[in-house]
């Protein structure tokens, strides 16, 4: 699915601003940050399985299945649950330094978005997301995952067709989320080594 | 309140440790005066506590910005436009953003290092073109302080020989990079004046600071010290004269005057404690920036000035001016899916456009530049598998940056129902742009998307239109605020003299850019350390005379 991404939607998201403004982000104190990292690894490493504090485990189960779709390991890297994108979310979720307003933003566009897809697959399979088969989500991000500028989205909306009444929700979650997933892999030892060492 | 009066008299209070104070506290330390400087922020050094070779994957948060960092976790600037317990108010439905720095060196810390000089234009608008007022100097009066800048602090660049682009003493510009070489190409075409950037990035070693290594992270402060800020270059040899006293934690409250009007002392807050203390001095320097200086005159009341200290003219607070500036990006095809390649080099653009058009042909009067951007990037936010791979390094950005003239309805002014949590009344802003800059904006963008098509690009999105205000950020989002104390030859509609001495107050200087009478489109750092190195050696010399 990822491949199939225009370029045109690619554009758009590499020429935006840096990071999606529902998840927008606040905080510093890298050195205590980098060390919580560096446990994360570590505790990864040792086979240990990251209990995420934010997502609850059907959200983690979503957030992981939809992370891969976006990234997926190819040839040259892995996947972007290989990168630890989803525990960099969950991170982010709850960000020590953000304000309670920021964070509950955030949290609320995370948690509502996710919901969304959910409501949106019940309806449609009968099923959450989670317990989809391929086929069934990849027809759901098809409808959500192209990249519109804000024109035609708004002639799409006119339309009242099936699920494309409320497809700017939709859209605009996934872009949110597809960024962060980005994001969270490009900034990885694993993105940053894919891009400099071929 | 407890007041703590110390019993010393210092020969010089300088408020502010950015480039204006920071050179002020550099010429007058080593001019043989007794300086206090008193810096609101904390202490910082880049050399200890910069990230100038963080990895995102560093931090889980992966360098990004927060309330006290907008420009990124790893920025060198402790500070921003929304400090908790300052506000600041705007008036109804206006907007401005107020930029504040809250650490030793000031936005010296983070800043691009572009070191353009005014030139002989700049200094006399109103001679050319009848609008704002001219300076009280001239670039004749500036050149000799702008050579002993560029032979102290150092900087890269070329000599051109275009009029009103002063030639310096460069060290050697880096090469261009790969997408800059495009620019060039494509500015060549078009006609467009496109050369070697000027930025304060050492080239080769100088004065004892090593040479740039090209890790491209200036804006995270230098561990080598090899672009200016002003903890890293003016307050070293500052600090070893033994003469300067440097106060952290301390935030400026009122300048205290005596019955016949002159400056005593600076009351300000010791921000650990919230006690008010007081130093005392018989000269006192404001650089605290535009609005932070203008703020205090205006806070510094008495029976002899009423208004506000050195304020009979009214003009503290008035002419407060920004750059202009948008930005407008455009994807380059020729640029995909390259191999990787070195695009190292300084922290900052390698060439630039500088103004190149003659204003009487055009519907607005005052020039810009072009800040051009691209390149491949420490991969970070913003950043689908393959997509990304290919287009990484295909965008390239061109900022315009150019000269608003003041006008009357953009100033700032005591709010008078709101304070800090010091209880030091706070500022509200007044802004309205005019159809110059208007008009300006949507020639930049224009011009840009000239120069992405000459290079066989597309401009991503659409260019803003009028509803937009054709993309023009934000007054005071480009974080060059001048003018609100201004120069001038008559104290009637000026708070200065010819040099940054206030009319009303002989003992009273400013030094950072609230002297400015225009706001050229050339970053105003160089011309603040010039200026604040003219001052401090004027002030020097009065010593001297027994003058002060």
């Amino acid at each position: 699915m990822a491949n199939e991404i225009g370029r045109r939607s690619a554009l758009r998201l590499i020429g935006t601003a840096p990071i999606a403004v529902a998840f927008t982000l606040g905080a510093n104190e890298a050195a205590a940050a980098a060390e919580k990292a560096a446990t994360a690894v570590k505790a990864a490493a040792a086979g240990k399985a990251y209990v995420p504090k934010f997502f609850n485990p059907q959200e983690w189960k979503t957030v992981r299945i939809l992370v891969d779709m976006i990234i997926p390991k190819d040839e040259r890297s892995g996947s972007a649950t290989d990168a630890g994108v989803p525990e960099f979310m969950d991170y982010l979720m709850n960000d020590p330094t953000d304000t309670d307003l920021q964070r509950e933003r955030r949290q609320t566009a995370m948690r509502g978005g996710l919901a969304w897809i959910n409501s949106v697959c019940e309806r449609r399979f009968g099923h959450a997301f989670a317990e989809a088969s391929e086929t069934e989500r990849t027809a759901i991000l098809d409808e959500i995952a192209y990249s519109k500028d804000e024109q035609e989205d708004e002639a799409e909306m006119r339309e009242p067709r099936d699920l494309r009444v409320m497809v700017k929700h939709g859209p605009s979650f996934f872009n949110s989320f597809r960024d962060l997933t980005a994001s969270g892999f490009w900034s990885s030892k694993m993105g940053v080594l894919g891009l400099s060492t071929e | 309140m407890q007041i703590a009066s110390r019993a010393k008299e210092y020969d010089v209070c300088i408020v502010g440790s950015g480039a204006g104070g920071g050179m002020a506290a550099k010429v007058l330390a080593e001019g043989g005066a007794d300086v206090v400087l008193l810096e609101a922020g904390q202490w910082w050094d880049a050399a200890k506590d910069g990230a100038m070779m963080a990895w995102a994957y560093d931090s889980p948060r992966r360098g990004a910005g927060s309330r006290r960092k907008p420009f990124g976790e790893f920025d060198g600037c402790i500070g921003g436009w929304d400090l908790e317990g300052e506000p600041y108010t705007t008036a109804d439905g206006q907007r401005f953003l107020w930029w504040r720095a809250r650490m030793l060196g000031g936005r010296t810390n983070h800043w691009g290092r572009i070191s353009l000089r005014f030139g002989p234009h700049d200094f006399k608008g109103r001679s050319r073109d009848g609008l704002g007022d001219d300076w009280p100097i001239g670039y004749d009066d500036m050149k000799p302080y702008y050579d002993k800048l560029d032979e102290l602090v150092g900087l890269f660049g070329t000599n051109e020989g275009l009029e009103n682009e002063p030639d310096g003493i460069f060290l050697p510009p880096p090469a261009p990079r790969a997408y800059e070489r495009l620019v060039k190409n494509a500015s060549d075409k078009l006609k467009i004046t496109c050369i070697p950037s000027r930025l304060s990035i050492l080239t080769k070693a100088h004065n004892g600071r090593a040479a740039c290594h090209y890790c491209g992270q200036c804006g995270r402060g230098c561990k080598t010290r090899s672009n200016f800020s002003s903890p890293s270059v003016l307050l070293p040899p500052a600090l070893a004269t033994g003469r300067l006293k440097i106060l952290t934690g301390a935030m400026a409250r009122e300048v205290l005057t005596n019955d016949e009007g002159r400056a005593t002392a600076v009351s300000y807050v010791d921000t650990a404690t919230g006690k008010t203390q007081e130093v005392r001095a018989k000269i006192v320097v404001l650089a605290a920036s535009a609005c932070e200086t203008a703020r205090l005159l205006l806070n510094s009341k008495s029976t002899r000035h009423p208004d506000g200290l050195a304020n009979s003219s009214g003009a503290v607070g008035r002419y407060l001016t920004d750059t202009t500036g948008t930005s407008v990006q455009g994807h380059i095809p020729i640029l995909e899916g390259l191999p990787p390649y070195n695009d190292d080099g300084a922290g900052g653009m390698h060439v630039y456009m500088p103004w190149w058009l003659d204003n009487r042909r055009l519907d607005f009067p005052r020039g810009y530049h072009i800040e051009p951007w691209g390149g491949r990037d420490m991969p970070g936010y913003g950043k689908l598998k393959d997509d990304y791979r290919r287009l990484y390094g295909s965008i390239v950005g061109f900022s315009g940056r150019g000269e608003m003239i003041p006008n009357k309805d953009c100033y700032c002014e005591i709010d008078p129902s709101v304070v800090d949590r010091h209880g030091i009344p706070v500022l509200r802003f007044h802004w309205k742009w005019s159809d110059y800059e208007l008009n300006q904006a949507r020639h930049m963008n224009e011009t840009a998307a000239r120069v992405i098509e000459a290079m066989g690009g597309k401009v991503v999105g659409r260019l803003p239109g009028k509803d937009k205000d054709y993309g023009l950020k934000l007054g005071g989002e480009i974080i060059h605020e001048a003018g609100t104390t201004r120069m001038g030859t008559s104290p009637r509609t000026s708070v200065l003299n010819e040099w940054c001495q206030a009319h009303d107050c002989k003992n009273l200087f400013v030094a950072d850019s609230a002297p400015f009478v225009s706001n050229a489109h050339k970053n105003m750092t160089w011309t603040i350390l010039a200026l604040s190195m003219r001052t401090s050696e004027h002030i020097v010399e009065e010593r001297r005379k027994g003058n002060l």
